[in-house]
């Protein structure tokens, strides 16, 4: 592989060093909670980085983020790694039924992976907002009952509703989602 | 929020894409939404979030995040660093260009001198005399060659420049004895250079030499095969010309004396000469010659190499055969005008050995082949047993073709370009082509039997010459009788039609016999020689040399051979030459592998149909 002699976000150690303890975790979560396998994550990891060093003369960081651009790169390198462990006794499927869940066979990677992005998407966002989505959308709480609850007006809540779900959208994008 | 003059209910687009306002909320936003663009562009970037909520387990928001494994950090740099020194090695640094660049000059040395030992020996081609003595053509040819032994055969990869265009060249193996087997010709279009693929009928452990020169006989360039004799010359071929000049073609090289003779008589050329042909002398050699007369020469088979001419030609006897079983020269001539050109041959030209041409039809395909008679020398009794000794064939077929004397219009003449003898004559190897017998192709058509000369032996009927040189061995006529019915299926239709079942034996007299070698595969097998058939050979007058083998009339690889005149060989178009040997046909044969040839058949013919 011929690298171009422009300077990239990865060039020297340093960079690669403040490109993992910025993303590095987020990337190894991601990684397994979408491969299910503490030592397919970190592998995963890996062959992020190194493919992102490999293709670090094509990042431009006009077009969009060194982390949005890791978690593409993290993707691939998952479904590349799922697909391989998928002709092998299923490892995520075992360590699953060790915590007492069940691998789902006909649970894609791709739902994995969205799954996996929204709530790290949520883990992401402000503390009301994520409170806001959670209590009304998973827990099914009324507006009414929660604003009171909150000490705010109805409309404030939904307006962290609808803030909190346009700030989902911004880091998913982040994580490589594209709708 | 206030956008455009409206307040934006942000606050309902939210719950509203949750799906959580009660039925009149939702009713007054959709209500909004169908007027508001700019909130409608608000619900659309927020759906896909809300289609996406259902994936998440919102336990999981609970737990708190994982770290990555500690080491993982190293253990990322360490892949990195790995694929860091893996490119390193696989991009040279400056310095590694040039060694990079030196491993492939090498290799490529290495790969040609391994290749080049392959493909077998090279050698250089040198002047026999100073550059200004040669004639024209020859004064600044240069050439390679590579040569490729098989069997029964040499073949002669021969790269040349600074040719003459126009000029035909003459290309021969010589033989330890002095005599050459020709492997063909070629005329140049260009000054080259140029690439021409040849094969001479001599199996490379006999070959010493390799020679370059003109069809006249004159040698240009001559390579040493093995060795050991650079320093002499070849001797030129002074036989069929005049004293004066035989001196004059000897040139400053060689010194020339007449036997006891005082320069000769009016008429007298060279029949024989010591050293012979092909002999190789040191400079300054004295060529003793002895003159005679044509017919001399012609009756001592030993001299059959004299000069003849169209009317000097006493043993030039032909055949014609068509209509009212009495087609004579005219009717010949007049079906097949093309056929009134003659190979130039006269006195000084005796070297015209070989021509062999078949025009089919008045105005329809013609076609001609013409080919440099392997051997040039004297020695018929040596050569007439050789595959080598091949005799010139020259045939036309007229126009209308018909089964029999009863059909008119068709002639079929055999004979030599001199007027229609078709003689089994012991050539001369490597005999040189006369200039002019290569015009540019189409080529050469034998010139047609003068009137009169047709019929002189057997009144009514066509009849082929005698062959009192070269006398078909006692075997042969059980083998022709064998043979008449295939060379009859061999030939095109119009040809099959023209010659008669009643008159087998003008094809089989068309046959050059020396050696009593006639047409069969089966009696030449592996022998390059006359009627030597190789796969799909037809006996009759493709006789020749097939595999490989360049020769008068031989047929190159061997397929779909047909009638005779289409050539050698292999790849390699040649003076008389026949393409790859695919689909050859009667008649002239283009260049094929980009080198011009002459008169071979080959593909792409207006020939005869089969």
């Amino acid at each position: 592989m011929w690298r171009s002699t422009r300077r990239t976000a990865l060039d020297s150690d340093a960079d690669l060093r403040a490109a993992y303890a910025a993303h590095g975790a987020e990337l190894y979560r991601f990684a397994l909670r979408s491969l299910g396998d503490a030592g397919l994550a970190e592998e995963a990891v890996q062959d992020t980085f190194v493919r992102a060093w490999r293709a670090a003369n094509r990042h431009d960081p006009r077009l969009g983020s060194l982390r949005t651009w890791l978690f593409a790169i993290c993707k691939n390198a998952i479904i590349d790694l799922h697909r391989a462990r998928s002709v092998r006794p299923s490892v995520a499927g075992q360590e699953e039924a060790v915590r007492g869940e069940s691998a789902d066979p006909t649970n894609p990677i791709e739902d994995r992976l969205a799954a996996w992005q929204i709530e790290e998407a949520l883990k992401r966002i402000g503390d009301a907002q994520r409170h806001a989505i959670v209590e009304t959308y998973y827990k099914e709480r009324s507006y009414k009952e929660l604003a009171a609850e909150l000490g705010v007006p109805e409309g404030t809540l939904r307006s962290r509703v609808f803030y909190g779900m346009k700030a989902l959208r911004r880091k998913l994008e982040e994580m490589g989602w594209n709708p | 929020m206030n956008l455009g003059g409206h307040r934006l209910p942000v606050e309902k687009l939210g719950a509203y894409a949750l799906g959580h306002l009660v039925d009149d909320e939702r009713a007054e936003l959709e209500a909004h939404l169908e007027d508001c663009p700019a909130c409608r562009a608000e619900l659309e970037n927020i759906l896909p979030v809300a289609a996406l909520l259902p994936k998440a387990d919102p336990y999981r928001l609970e737990e708190p995040l994982v770290g990555p494994p500690p080491g993982l950090d190293q253990w990322v740099y360490e892949r990195v660093e790995q694929e860091r020194r893996r490119e390193a090695r696989r991009r040279p640094s400056g310095i590694g260009w040039f060694a990079a660049a030196a491993i492939v000059l090498v290799v490529f040395a290495l790969a040609t001198f391994f290749l080049t030992e392959e493909r077998g020996k090279q050698v250089s081609l040198r002047p026999v005399s100073e550059r200004t003595e040669l004639s024209a053509a020859l004064q600044d040819l240069e050439a390679t060659a590579t040569l490729n032994g098989e069997r029964y055969s040499t073949q002669i990869e021969l790269e040349a420049r600074e040719l003459t265009p126009g000029q035909t060249y003459a290309v021969w193996i010589e033989r330890a004895d002095g005599t050459r087997a020709s492997a063909g010709g070629f005329q140049a279009y260009d000054e080259g250079p140029i690439t021409v693929y040849l094969s001479a009928a001599l199996p490379p452990d006999e070959a010493v030499g390799l020679g370059v020169g003109t069809p006249e006989g004159e040698t240009g360039l001559r390579a040493d095969l093995q060795g050991g004799d650079d320093g002499d010359l070849i001797v030129p071929d002074l036989r069929g010309r005049t004293l004066e000049d035989a001196i004059e073609a000897a040139g400053p090289d060689f010194e020339v004396d007449a036997r006891g003779d005082d320069g000769g008589r009016p008429g007298e050329t060279v029949v024989d000469q010591d050293p012979g042909l092909g002999d190789r002398a040191r400079k300054g050699t004295t060529v003793s010659v002895t003159l005679g007369s044509d017919r001399q020469a012609s009756e001592d088979p030993d001299r059959t190499n004299s000069g003849s001419s169209e009317t000097e030609s006493p043993e030039a006897e032909s055949v014609s055969y068509g209509p009212d079983s009495g087609l004579d020269a005219e009717t010949a001539t007049d079906a097949a005008p093309a056929s009134s050109t003659s190979p130039a041959s006269g006195p000084g030209r005796p070297e015209l050995s070989a021509v062999g041409a078949w025009e089919i039809g008045a105005g329809e395909a013609s076609v001609a082949s013409t080919g440099i008679p392997p051997g040039a020398d004297g020695n018929a009794g040596e050569d007439a047993g050789s595959p080598d000794g091949l005799a010139p064939i020259v045939a036309s077929l007229g126009t209308e073709s018909g089964p029999g004397p009863s059909s008119p219009g068709t002639a079929l003449t055999p004979g030599t370009a001199s007027g229609g003898a078709l003689l089994p004559e012991p050539l001369p190897e490597a005999a040189p082509l006369p200039g002019d017998l290569f015009p540019s192709v189409p080529p050469l058509v034998p010139p047609a039997p003068p009137p009169g000369a047709l019929l002189e032996e057997e009144g009514q009927q066509l009849v082929l010459p005698t062959l009192p040189e070269a006398p078909v061995a006692p075997e042969v006529p059980a083998v022709l009788d064998l043979l008449q019915e295939p060379v009859r299926d061999a030939l095109p239709d119009p040809l099959g039609d023209a010659v008669s079942p009643a008159r087998p034996d003008l094809l089989r007299d068309a046959v050059p016999t020396p050696d009593g070698l006639l047409g069969d595969g089966d009696l030449t097998k592996g022998i390059p020689g006359v009627g030597d058939g190789g796969k799909n050979d037809r006996p009759g007058i493709d006789a020749l040399p097939t595999r490989g083998v360049p020769a008068i009339g031989g047929g190159g690889k061997g397929k779909q051979d047909r009638l005779g005149v289409d050539l050698p060989t292999r790849g390699v178009p040649a003076i008389g030459g026949g393409g790859k040997g695919k689909q050859d046909r009667l008649g002239v044969d283009l260049p094929t592998k980009g080198v011009p040839a002459i008169g071979g058949g080959g593909p792409n013919l207006p020939g005869l149909p089969r």
